[in-house]
């Protein structure tokens, strides 16, 4: 017994030292983002983007689409790309052996025709090109047909194709809105230390998209999709803002991101062992920087936002999440020499430590916290005490910086104008504590033990595709 | 224990308290910004039409049109910012300036020395592309502020308004900037220069640091300006093998050389790049000994400047029948393959 009661003790101490660390390090990102994003709040953007596409800098780009059958939403993705203000760009979608019609979809929507072209195999793929598409209606526009070989070796057959100096990886699904490419670009275009730039990714679930455009943005439905559209602004805005302005971000979208194609061709371009292949080329550039030596930065825009399709069902989030967590601890393992290393600058010393602890641990702590709370309750007097204070730490630690997130955005980039939205979002984010969080730590926990007891199994999430009933 | 649980518990209300503060004072916000592009909207709606015959045919605008409250001054410089940004005739811009100089220089002006840094730069944003030269002392009094650093964004953008209006010490500040300046930054300053400066910036080109040396170069290249060949060719004898190969950029950008023998050494060179400009600036040259070099670019261990050789051959003079000679002749197997993916490419575009 009285072992029992030391074995908790210890475990409430873990668990409070972990809540405080875990508390000062978001209040520190979210007075970061807060003063970084307050202060563009009344910067003409729309000025800017203009002066933009008049300037001379802005290097041409190839944008990268890896489509599994995605024939319900492909065509919007599509359609959302070639309409993109920028200068130069070309299209390439690479279908990665898709069983549905995706391929037909876009060969008949788009009149494209088999060319040859000699292409460069700078990275080895698992699958080889079968044929490579141009569509007669936009000259801009590629289609890769290759066996099914993964995400990433779909990415790696685009990149070999590709033809320009910057790539910007696409999610199938998605959408991105007109300005997105000019905006994540400006810090590449503006500065040589720039060699990855990602930008924002936004709930699209239940918004009005046509022909590839948002045109109203409504809040979704389903109460997973609700949370799910705070956690990325959470994420996104608090999280990724603070940590990119001090060089110190480990994870870029692989739904909206650009990058150096010279700086991903040294680091091999994107590892197909992987399960989370956008993290992992992120930590690999991270990793080249600093064993090179050179002054570069990786960073974050919060501006360009990409909309996206989320699952609505606690079956498809689940899968996505075990599946995003076993990505993310296969990236932190494989390069796990850089934790506490000091050659790698901050990125092993603050970062690393920082993903380990918050992302790695924090669902299995969090959710032994859960359960503890909830004995500790059973027992009655004994570790009441306890029990209240986790509870009250658990509400600070998740739903008050939701909470705080969601009317930063707001504040600064109110991609949710309509007033109802907003409370309705910042009523939902003080709920997070209760029922979200404690199931996506569950879902990453099993993430945790796939990767330890070598699970590899694939979980695609369901999609329904953008401008049917659910989009209307 | 208690003490702790009741301070946790009350900074978590405090915080809650703050937070619902917050909301309430945004949805407050959003109901008066709604209200104040309403109003925008609606004088738009009455008004644009003699705001656009102004700035065509000159009529003056109704006395009710001319600016008194917030949403007229709003409503008139989104007018006046659309419509110079997309028309670059000399009359329009010229009312623009006008009307500015006797009614609004109080509502630019005071966004100029807001302590909002977002402010201030759309400020500087509009004076560069209205054109509205009547604030350049305003900039160079900024400028010139010893108890106010600015960021480098906002620097940049006074650089290019000094230099865009011809100011005679803009060219001081070029060389001796207030921030440390990068290539994009000087590029974005010269591209805007007026000519005298640019001119003076090219006197001192030797002196010039590095950074503002290659945009010099970019924008010779990009302006396409071919009186300057000759400070590109000159840079082509350069140590710095950036320099040698922005100017070689530059030259393929103006389409045009003086000195058509000293670009044969550069197909030869160990570098890459400058073999990919010279498969480039090849097209440009008419001579035979062209051809010959580019048949042996053909046959480069870079895949770029093989591309870019068979690109230059398919479009000389015959240059199909020599990409043919390639494929029935060479024994080259890389030649090949580029000479047969440009035949197939010119078949399929059929060009």
């Amino acid at each position: 017994m009285e072992f029992m009661s030391t074995a908790i003790d210890i475990f409430a101490f873990i668990l409070l030292v972990y809540m405080v660390i875990a508390i000062l390090s978001y209040s520190i990102m979210l007075f970061t983002a807060v003063r970084l994003l307050l202060k563009k709040r009344y910067l003409d953007k729309t000025a800017l983007d203009a002066r933009y596409l008049n300037t001379p800098h802005l290097k041409p780009v190839s944008v990268i689409v890896p489509v599994y059958n995605e024939e319900k939403g492909v065509l919007v993705s599509v359609q959302s790309l070639l309409g993109l203000k920028y200068p130069e760009f070309e299209v390439i979608i690479s279908n990665d052996g898709s069983n549905d019609d995706t391929q037909k979809t876009l060969i008949d929507h788009y009149q494209m025709t088999e060319i040859s072209l000699p292409i460069r195999q700078r990275i080895p793929t698992k699958k080889p090109i079968k044929a490579l598409y141009q569509s007669n209606i936009y000259p801009n526009l590629l289609l890769v047909d290759k066996d099914n070989g993964g995400k990433s070796d779909a990415l790696n057959a685009g990149l070999n194709v590709s033809n320009y100096p910057f790539f910007c990886s696409v999610d199938g699904d998605s959408v991105l809105e007109k300005t997105c490419l000019l905006r994540v670009m400006e810090p590449l275009a503006t500065s040589d230390q720039v060699i990855a730039s990602g930008g924002s990714i936004r709930v699209a679930n239940n918004s009005d998209i046509q022909m590839g455009e948002v045109l109203a943005v409504n809040l979704p439905q389903k109460p997973f999709a609700i949370m799910q559209l705070i956690e990325y602004v959470r994420a996104f805005l608090m999280g990724r803002t603070a940590l990119s302005q001090y060089n110190l971000n480990l994870i870029l979208s692989g739904a909206f991101s650009v990058f150096s194609k010279e700086w991903v061709m040294k680091a091999g371009g994107y590892r197909t062992d992987i399960v989370g292949e956008d993290m992992e080329l992120v930590v690999n550039l991270h990793r080249l920087i600093k064993e090179s030596g050179e002054d570069r930065r990786i960073v974050f825009v919060p501006d360009p936002v990409c909309w996206t399709e989320v699952p609505e069902t606690m079956q498809g989030l689940g899968r996505q999440r075990r599946r995003w967590h076993l990505g993310l601890i296969q990236s932190l393992w494989k390069h796990k020499k850089m934790t506490f290393n000091p050659k790698y600058g901050l990125i092993g010393t603050l970062s690393f430590p920082y993903f380990w602890l918050i992302e790695f641990l924090g669902p299995m702590i969090e959710l032994g916290g859960y359960i503890f709370v909830v004995i500790a309750f059973l027992m009655g007097e004994v570790y009441f005490e306890l029990a209240i204070l986790l509870s009250l730490l658990f509400v600070l630690y998740n739903s008050i910086f939701s909470m705080a997130s969601v009317l930063l955005e707001a504040w600064t980039l109110n991609r949710y104008p309509k007033r109802r939205d907003l409370l309705k979002i910042t009523l939902y984010s003080l709920t997070e504590t209760f029922w979200f969080r404690p199931i996506n730590s569950f879902w990453r926990l099993q993430g945790s033990i796939q990767f330890l007891t070598h699970t590899k199994k694939w979980e695609k999430a369901d999609r329904k595709g953008f401008g049917t009933s659910q989009s209307k | 224990m208690r003490g702790l649980i009741w301070t946790v518990a009350g900074i978590s209300a405090l915080l809650i308290i703050v937070l619902f503060i917050l909301l309430g004072y945004l949805l407050i916000q959003r109901t008066i910004e709604s209200r104040r592009n309403k109003r925008v909207k609606q004088y738009k709606a009455q008004f644009v039409e003699h705001w656009l015959l102004y700035l065509l045919e000159g009529v003056d605008p109704p006395e009710g049109g001319l600016p008194q409250k917030r949403e007229a001054y709003v409503a008139i410089d989104d007018v006046f910012y659309h419509y110079c940004f997309s028309i670059s005739d000399h009359l329009p811009r010229k009312r623009v300036r006008w009307f500015v100089e006797n009614y609004m220089v109080d509502f630019y002006k005071k966004k100029l020395l807001s302590s909002r840094w977002d402010e201030r730069l759309n400020a500087l944003h509009r004076i560069t592309d209205l054109q509205l030269q009547m604030f350049v002392d305003d900039v160079r009094s900024m400028l010139r502020r010893e108890d106010k650093v600015y960021t480098e964004a906002e620097y940049v953008q006074m650089y290019v308004i000094m230099a865009k209006f011809d100011v005679y010490d803009s060219y001081a500040y070029l060389q001796n900037p207030q921030v440390s300046l990068n290539v994009f930054h000087y590029t974005t300053i010269l591209n805007e220069a007026a000519p005298r400066i640019f001119n003076k910036v090219i006197t001192h080109f030797n002196t010039s640091p590095l950074q503002l040396k290659l945009a010099i170069i970019d924008v010779i290249g990009l302006k396409k300006q071919v009186t300057y060949i000759d400070v590109l060719e000159t840079n082509l004898q350069s140590d710095d093998e950036e320099i040698r190969i922005r100017s070689l950029k530059a030259i393929d950008q103006i389409g045009f050389v003086k000195e058509a023998s000293i670009y044969a050494a550069f197909a030869q060179s160990d570098r890459w790049p400058e073999r990919l400009m010279a498969a480039r600036i090849f097209l440009h040259i008419p001579n035979d000994w062209v051809i010959d070099a580019l048949f042996d670019l053909l046959r480069d261990p870079s895949w770029w400047v093989r591309k870019r050789a068979a690109e230059t051959l398919s479009q000389k003079h015959g240059g199909t029948s020599l990409l043919q000679d390639v494929i029935n002749q060479d024994t080259d197997p890389y030649a090949i393959d580029q000479a047969r993916a440009i035949l197939a490419r010119q078949v399929e575009t059929g060009t």
